[in-house]
């Protein structure tokens, strides 16, 4: 099922918490809403689920209008962060409720909840009250009451909240693994750049209720298209800094204050220069060493185990940097931090959009 | 020896409890233990029962020979229906309305609550003339007349409409606590607004619902002021006029006989809060159990 939102805008009294929310979904293709608490991510989930009404916009399934449809009639299933169950039913109470009120037959619903709970790996636990399982296989149970109806179109509601981290990371390829086989479209809520990076093929990020970037999660990361994204993709969290940009003999240069001035390779080249601008570099693009670059002292050092995260200081302003385990640099020390420049972004300072890729 | 020395150590900590709890347990204690034996017994005095000498003994079921009289138990029977039709239909408003009230934004909402509560302030007593007058006109209307006054049907609207802002608040207390995705997770599915309230949210409340009824049906099989003065009629008193009858007679009281009877009226309180206590213990311990 393909899902179209058109300038979708919902206010609630006078608060307007989404603005002209553009989205278009293909068929079969999982996208992600990802962006902090309160960026309305699930105020647009709800709206495709019909829970909420837009205040204004289309929403459309297959070039169908269905604003006005109410959720059980969208042929939809939800994935909810508290699972939801009905907590008074057992398992199979619980996956076949939908069925039951289509007044499927009593083999049809037998037949389905077989194979729904097996998929699960679930099979087992058909009579047990909810209440009774595990965070885990209560996931499961809201998985499958999901999926059991065969929707055109699967919501999930930051589903993999509640597990421990473990199960997170196990249920996140098998919740990828299933989509995939089944084919269904998905949209999958979420705050988690991790959770959305791994298993989305479009990410829409979101932030107080504008839609930031809707790309795949490599553009998201490679070419931010503004200081948001490139701050809340990435983890450790992309560097920023005031820099000017001066042309030089035909050749482009980036300026820092402290005096020091480096070349742009044309594939970093913008094609306006605005007034005001920011530097962008990700920890991992950058090289700390002792002999050419900018001036900073080493402000900590935290070990992650696979890189050390060595956050600097100059000035006030603090920079974050990756090092192999075996480096021998130390807190305290000045050190030289150079840029691979091929990998550079730039912001407008004042409207905060890239000037590389808009 | 450390082992030891904490075995012998008194409990202070559970004995103090126990006797505050005692302490102030004794007047009610000795109060029951009297109506206990005086109704077995011709006379009292003090804790002991006597006969009509004045001598200890004179143990007697004369008291309980009230029991043979068919006016009593149709009495039993008016006092029943009151209890069961109050607790249905002060069940069925105050669900409702508690579910309208903590889910549904409408008009009026905040100052609905905010009067339901100060209505509930205002003692019976005070609207007992207004009330009248209201059951009067009531009596007049063709239809609804079987509400009005010197019925059965208008002591039960009258204790249903005091008993309600209580019921009001305690359910919307219980919806409140529901999570909202939990109504999502149904509508999805493909319930009706009126099917999630019936068949997903009511199971989830269940302990509140409990807790009403029995508020509720003791209020009724207890209740005696608005029985008192708003139904004048013997063949559809309840026991508690019926008691208050015995207590005026123009002979001596016989106390003995009202003790009895009082004790007959205690008997389905007593076994209703056996059988229940479990889910009104649920609500002090505040417990929404369940995967919701």
């Amino acid at each position: 099922m393909r899902v179209n939102l058109e300038k979708i805008t919902k206010s609630f009294k006078k608060v307007e918490v989404l603005q002209e929310i553009n989205l278009d979904v293909k068929d079969g293709e999982f996208v992600a809403f990802l962006g902090p608490s309160g960026c309305g991510k699930t105020t647009t989930l709800l709206l495709v689920a019909g829970i909420y009404k837009s205040t204004s916009g289309l929403i459309k399934f297959d070039d169908t209008v269905v604003n006005k449809l109410v959720p059980k009639d969208r042929n939809i299933g939800m994935v909810f962060q508290s699972y939801a169950l009905y907590s008074h039913m057992n398992v199979y109470k619980n996956l076949t409720f939908a069925l039951m009120l289509q007044k499927k037959s009593k083999a049809e619903m037998d037949k389905a909840a077989k194979i729904t709970s097996e998929m699960m790996g679930i099979g087992h636990l058909l009579d047990r009250k909810v209440g009774m399982l595990s965070g885990g296989q209560q996931q499961r149970v809201a998985l499958g009451r999901a999926l059991i109806k065969k929707p055109g179109l699967l919501l999930f509601d930051e589903p993999l909240s509640n597990l421990d981290a473990r199960l997170r990371i196990h249920m996140r390829s098998e919740i990828k693994k299933i989509q995939h086989d089944l084919g269904t479209t998905a949209i999958y809520v979420t705050h988690d750049q991790i959770e959305a990076m791994s298993m989305a093929d479009r990410i829409a990020v979101m932030n107080e209720g504008v839609m930031q970037a809707y790309d795949t999660p490599v553009n998201i990361h490679d070419k931010p298209k503004t200081l948001f994204v490139a701050t809340f993709v990435g983890n450790p969290p992309m560097n920023i800094m005031d820099v000017t940009l001066q042309k030089e003999n035909g050749k482009l240069y980036m300026k820092f204050s402290e005096g020091l001035s480096l070349e742009i390779p044309p594939s970093r080249t913008p094609k306006v220069i605005p007034d005001r601008v920011k530097m962008g570099i990700r920890p991992q693009d950058l090289e700390i060493g002792d002999k050419e670059g900018l001036p900073f002292k080493v402000y900590t050092i935290e070990p992650t185990g696979r890189d050390d995260v060595i956050i600097c200081e100059n000035n006030g302003s603090m920079f974050t940097g990756l090092a192999n385990p075996g480096h021998n640099i130390k807190e305290g020390e000045n050190v030289k931090v150079s840029f691979d420049m091929g990998k550079v972004q730039f912001f407008d300072a004042d409207t905060e959009k890239s000037i590389l890729w808009n | 020896m450390i082992v030891n020395s904490k075995i012998r150590t008194f409990p202070w900590g559970k004995v103090i409890p126990f006797a505050i709890l005692l302490i102030f347990s004794i007047p009610l204690i000795l109060g029951i233990y009297w109506v206990v034996i005086s109704t077995f017994s011709v006379s009292t005095r003090g804790l002991i029962p006597v006969d009509s000498a004045g001598n200890p003994g004179g143990l007697t079921l004369a008291n309980w020979s009230f029991l043979k009289d068919p006016e009593v138990w149709k009495l039993t029977w008016n006092t029943f229906v009151l209890a069961t039709t109050l607790t249905l239909g002060v069940l069925l408003v105050s669900s409702m309305a508690g579910y309208a009230l903590a889910r549904i934004n409408f008009k009026g909402r905040k100052s609905f609550l905010g009067s339901t509560m100060v209505l509930q302030a205002f003692p019976a007593t005070t609207l007992l003339i207004a009330t009248y007058f209201v059951l009067r006109f009531i009596s007049g209307v063709p239809l609804i007349s079987i509400f009005g006054y010197d019925t059965l049907g208008g002591v039960i609207l009258v204790s249903i409409s005091t008993q309600l802002p209580l019921g009001i608040w305690l359910m919307k207390g219980f919806f409140d606590v529901i999570p909202w995705d939990l109504e999502r997770a149904a509508l999805i599915d493909g319930c009706s607004r009126w099917r999630t309230f019936r068949q997903i949210l009511l199971p989830q409340i269940r302990p509140g619902i409990a807790a009403l009824s029995i508020f509720s049906f003791i209020t009724g099989w207890s209740s005696f002021l608005i029985p008192y003065s708003f139904m004048t009629n013997q063949d559809t008193a309840v026991i508690s006029t019926y008691i208050n009858r015995l207590m005026q007679e123009t002979a001596p009281v016989n106390y003995s006989l009202v003790s009895a009877v009082g004790l007959f009226q205690l008997i389905p309180v007593i076994l209703f809060f056996i059988f229940t206590q479990k889910y009104l213990l649920a609500i002090f311990a505040g417990g929404m159990k369940g995967g919701s």
